[in-house]
């Protein structure tokens, strides 16, 4: 059906009122939230980097009843005066909002680096015992899980560090320095098949606790999907290694996965 | 069984021209799932993003429809109601492993330890994320249990049990990736991301016993995904 133009110009001046009522009010929501000195910075920094669904969205400039953090902090909608008195303290706010966020985004960095980093340290692992996989008598089902293994953590890797990049960071492309050094002498006793499947399993348990571990470090929940989609993975992996360990350990063992072999601090690049 | 070096090789390959097709769409593919900005809450709760309009449990195909319940929709649903849905997920669980221990039709004693472990599992999940959540009388999921119950009537085999069981606990590891993308709390957060490796666990102990091969997408993905997810909208909490 078409639209005349009487209809359209209507539609478009009704339009551009709604804009111009709603953003004042956008405007000095975004204004208190660097002005506010309640709200943690953490809180407004993700409201600003993530998170920021729709619903937040609409409490944050006073379109729905408030049920935000940041709303309830700010008070009452009307008051602007006070708030645009406060020009060089918010200036001083704003430049605290935007350390913070900074802050935020460097954690963020660290922990996808050093994913890509352990990731890259599984593919050498996996890599080194597929090339000696005559010595260590490794089986055809073990071989080919191993490959399978080692092309997923590529992938892995890959995704840690288009992540590292989309934060604007550089992508880590070696495997994990402090792990090389910690299990070196480990790798270098690995002798059978059974020795293999066990070291194996032990690594995919670190990251399986690790990725779940970090969750709460990182910024957003996206960033918290998207370590524990690999995740997962890695404790699938942990499962299908321990069908060819002798004797079988109970996979999984507990109804709620564990963090204590999380990597710590340490192990960041 | 020792390998030969040609055999070998001839693996590799094969995996390299899987890797390489793969990621030839893999920027594509996670494009979304890395760099969303992140779902609605509304989003979780109607189903978008949810990959495809049909569930698949056991052999079933069922149509996920897109009917809101009328209370979410006049808000998005909270940290605790997500939780609650996921106990609710699990007691369905729980009873739907019991009723398989019951029906006589899983013989192997194997199977049968299992079923009655990850039933213990399930329900520790339940009242873990009953703890968590906003419903303290929250029980089993009448919309997964009225899917379930017919299908377990009509297996006849131990593998169309298993089956079952196997689609039901990669639909609880998908129903949690997608809700770890829009939970803030600590604590919920904490009860899914620990939660979630669990279900794909199960789901490997099942696939292994239907002798699921490594290159099956959904025993053994590169990356979890939302496919396959729970919609809270289609199974509503009663």
């Amino acid at each position: 059906m078409d639209i005349n133009n009487d209809e359209l110009r209507r539609e478009l001046r009704d339009l551009d009122r709604e804009h111009r009522e709603v953003m004042p009010r956008w405007r000095d929501s975004l204004f208190r939230l660097f002005a506010d000195k309640e709200t943690p910075t953490e809180a407004k920094a993700d409201v600003l980097l993530g998170g920021f669904n729709r619903r937040r969205f609409m409490a944050l400039s006073g379109l729905a009843v408030a049920g935000g953090t940041i709303l309830a902090a700010c008070g009452d909608d009307k008051k602007s005066d006070s708030a645009s008195s406060k020009g060089s303290t918010a200036a001083t706010e704003a430049t605290t909002a935007t350390t913070a966020a900074s802050a935020v985004s460097k954690t963020d960095l660290t922990i996808a680096r050093t994913a890509a980093s352990l990731e890259n340290f599984a593919v050498a692992v996996y890599d080194k015992a597929i090339t000696n996989a005559a010595a260590l008598k490794i089986s055809d089902p073990v071989a080919k899980a191993a490959v399978l293994f080692k092309a997923q953590h590529t992938e892995h890797a890959s995704a840690f560090n288009a992540a590292a990049t989309q934060l604007g960071g550089q992508p880590y492309t070696d495997p994990n320095p402090t792990a090389a050094k910690a299990f070196e002498a480990q790798i270098a006793a690995l002798k059978t098949e059974q020795d293999v499947l066990k070291f194996a399993f032990a690594l995919e348990q670190i990251a399986a606790q690790t990725y779940q571990g970090v969750g709460m470090k990182l910024s957003t929940p996206m960033l918290r999907q998207t370590a524990m989609t690999v995740g997962g993975v890695e404790a699938r992996h942990m499962a299908i290694l321990n069908h060819f360990i002798t004797p079988p350990m109970t996979v999984p063992e507990k109804a709620f996965q564990p963090t204590e072999k999380a990597v710590d601090a340490s192990f960041y690049v | 069984m020792e390998i030969s070096e040609r055999e070998l090789r001839r693996m590799v390959d094969d995996i390299d021209d899987q890797h390489r097709a793969a990621m030839s769409t893999f920027t594509e593919d996670n494009q979304g799932l890395i760099f969303e900005t992140g779902p609605s809450r509304r989003r979780f709760l109607a189903g978008l993003g949810l990959g495809s309009a049909a569930l698949v449990v056991g052999s079933a195909v069922l149509p996920m429809g897109r009917l809101v319940p009328r209370a979410w929709a006049q808000s998005a649903p909270s940290d605790g109601d997500i939780a609650t849905f996921a106990a609710s997920v699990e007691y369905a669980a729980v009873a739907a492993y019991q009723a398989a221990a019951k029906s006589g039709k899983v013989k192997t004693k194997a199977i049968l330890d299992a079923a009655t472990a990850f039933a213990g599992q399930h329900q520790q999940h339940g009242d873990a994320f009953k703890a968590a959540g906003t419903n303290p009388n929250v029980a089993a999921n009448k919309a997964v249990l009225d899917m379930v119950t017919p299908q377990l009537t009509a297996a006849k085999t131990e593998n169309d049990v298993v089956a079952l069981a196997y689609g039901l606990e990669n639909a609880a590891a998908a129903t949690y990736i997608f809700a770890l993308g829009v939970l803030n709390d600590e604590k919920a957060y904490n009860a899914v991301a620990s939660v979630m490796p669990v279900e794909a666990q199960h789901a490997i102990a099942l696939g292994l016993v239907l002798g699921k091969p490594l290159d099956d997408k959904s025993f053994m993905p590169s990356f979890e995904t939302k496919d396959g997810a729970l919609d809270p909208a289609k199974f509503p909490v009663g």
